[in-house]
């Protein structure tokens, strides 16, 4: 299964400690078993940029701004076996004690299905699913 | 008259008891679908009510039922198999003959289940044992109690899928409406498959945490059933029997486990003053009033055998089970309530307390250092407790201040603190106890 880990920070986190930062192990690590598909640390939002298209206008601007202490900080895809095996990885990344690490796994859907079909199945799955 | 009937009739409800969980489990391990495994077993035991009283019981139960859960399912896999390839061949068919893009929703990756290879072709390697050769109901009990879950699903979860009660039944003992827990069954089974939780006993490395889990689970269900405060007390009693025979289970499978054997003792030591702890008005008695003759021996005596037998195994860190079944030990092995042993109960939360450091233990740790002969630094214990506003509005806090105080022959404040418990009680039935309370002090005085 594919997840995408979010690297967050979190301000009820340790305190951040710049020796013990060895992501560079983790990485190798997830390399060498070719888990680690690509990840990247990201810029904080300050630097992030806002597109929207309102009334058929397209707005851009920075941010968005949020009072938040929380906020992404960087992320990785990776392809393993189930969520024990992402959570084991995630609990080793070193911002996982200095910050907090969110999962999502992926939702493999067919780009080419048209939406309106996709929409109804999945709607009418739910419902069977509920009874 | 009725011979043969009911015989067969207590062979499937045993069966039921026995087998429920073997059956769903092998079946979830196979097809990775939790409802179909549930479906397909509930039909394999309506099917031994029509079958057992003209066939007889059959001489393995389990594999009677298993075989013909597994070949239901493999019916239900085929006719889906064969609804989908009609569906892409309709869909193929639209295509040639006009339009539609219909036909590529195929390409969707079917989402991971369980741990075998072989789901992709139902019908094949239908074995009764995984290749690993763990029991697959080690995996459901894991799986039901997976952290990734929220609590209240987890225990749904493992009534309904591991224990085989009906949701119906699930409802009525947590008093919520059918429909509420229907829905939180389902919502659970789509997060195991969509979240990615595995089908799987969880590795060395992380299997007493994750044990520690699955106690948690079994214990706050018999809890839910043992505090029978409020709603019915006989469908809540059958939640603490269902957790007993739960961790019954889950201490054949896991013998090694110190910890499981050690709940199951403290839950057979608890169970066994069930019928004491309600007088014949229904009413709440408390451990030091309650008619010892009332408590079930045959379940005293099994606590305490499966605490020898921990004895004579190499010593190793007395976990929090293993200590709260001590302490239930000393009770049940007291002749009466003034002979308890309280110098071994205030030890036995002194170390509770070093490995647990929850207000709730802090709290009991004081109250049994005051029945120990220590009422004053009880006191203090329990002052320090309040002032650190970490039990809120707990009735029991001031309870155990008013006991203590009682004991010291201080009356008046006695009662002023158990009134104050009185504000703070959940249930009428421990408002009325500790009503009982005040006037008893109030006649003593």
């Amino acid at each position: 299964m594919e997840y995408l880990l979010i690297v967050a920070t979190d301000p009820d986190a340790e305190p951040f400690v710049p020796e013990e930062d060895n992501v560079g192990d983790w990485v190798d690590d997830l390399e060498a078993r070719g888990i680690r598909i690509r990840g990247q640390r990201l810029r904080p939002p300050a630097d992030a940029t806002l597109v929207r298209v309102r009334d058929g206008e397209l707005l851009v601007t920075d941010g968005p701004f949020t009072e938040s202490k929380e906020w992404m900080a960087g992320y990785d895809i990776l392809e393993v076996e189930s969520l024990d095996e992402a959570v084991e990885i995630a609990s080793r990344h070193p911002m996982a004690r200095f910050g907090r690490i969110e999962l999502r796994p992926a939702w493999p859907m067919d780009v080419h299905e048209p939406g309106a079909e996709r929409h109804a199945r999945e709607r009418a799955e739910e419902t069977a699913a509920l009874g | 008259m009725t011979h043969g009937a009911p015989a067969h009739h207590d062979a499937v409800a045993r069966a039921h008891r026995d087998e429920w969980a073997r059956v769903v489990a092998t079946l979830i391990r196979h097809t990775g679908d939790w409802t179909l495994a549930e479906e397909c077993a509930a039909e394999a035991f309506a099917r031994a009510v029509e079958r057992w009283p003209a066939e007889g019981v059959p001489r393995n139960p389990g594999a009677w039922l298993t075989t013909v859960a597994r070949n239901l399912a493999i019916d239900r896999l085929r006719r889906r198999a064969n609804e989908s390839a009609k569906l892409r061949e309709a869909a193929a068919f639209d295509e040639v003959e006009g339009g539609r893009n219909v036909g590529r929703r195929a390409g969707v990756p079917l989402p991971a289940s369980g741990d075998d290879a072989s789901e992709a072709e139902p019908g094949l390697d239908w074995g009764d044992t995984a290749r690993d050769g763990v029991d697959d109901r080690l995996r459901l009990v894991f799986t039901c109690c997976h952290p990734a879950l929220a609590l209240e699903a987890r225990v749904a979860l493992t009534l309904r899928t591991l224990g085989g009660l009906t949701t119906a039944e699930i409802a009525r003992a947590f008093l919520v409406p059918e429909p509420t827990m229907a829905q939180r069954i389902v919502r659970a089974k789509q997060r195991i498959r969509n979240a990615g939780i595995p089908y799987r006993v969880p590795d060395a490395a992380a299997l007493p945490e994750r044990l520690g889990g699955v106690l948690a689970v079994l214990y706050l269900v018999f809890n839910a059933g043992y505090s029978a405060s409020g709603g019915d007390a006989e469908r809540r009693g059958a939640l603490a029997d269902e957790a007993i025979r739960l961790s019954r289970l889950v201490v054949r499978l896991m013998p090694e486990a110190a910890e499981a054997a050690s709940l199951l003792a403290l839950m057979l030591l608890q169970d066994s003053r069930r019928r004491a702890r309600v007088d014949a008005n229904g009413e709440l008695v408390t451990l030091d009033l309650q008619e010892r003759a009332r408590w079930d021996a045959t379940e005293i005596a099994s606590g305490l055998a499966i605490l020898r037998s921990l004895e004579r195994r190499p010593r190793g860190i007395r976990g929090r089970y293993r200590l709260q079944a001590e302490i239930a030990a000393c009770h049940a092995t007291a002749p009466t309530a003034d002979a308890t042993d309280f110098e071994r109960i205030a030890s036995l939360y002194d170390a509770l307390a070093a490995i647990d450091p929850s207000p709730v233990v802090a709290l009991n740790r004081a109250l049994a250092h005051g029945f120990a002969g220590r009422e004053q630094a009880g006191l203090d214990e329990l002052d320090r407790l309040a002032a650190s506003g970490a039990l809120g509005r707990y009735h029991l806090l001031p309870a155990a201040q008013g006991e203590l105080l009682a004991r010291l022959g201080r009356a008046d404040a006695a009662a002023a603190r158990l009134r104050a418990a009185l504000e703070l009680a959940p249930t009428d039935a421990e408002r009325r106890a500790l009503r009982r309370r005040i006037d008893e002090l109030a006649a003593a005085s």
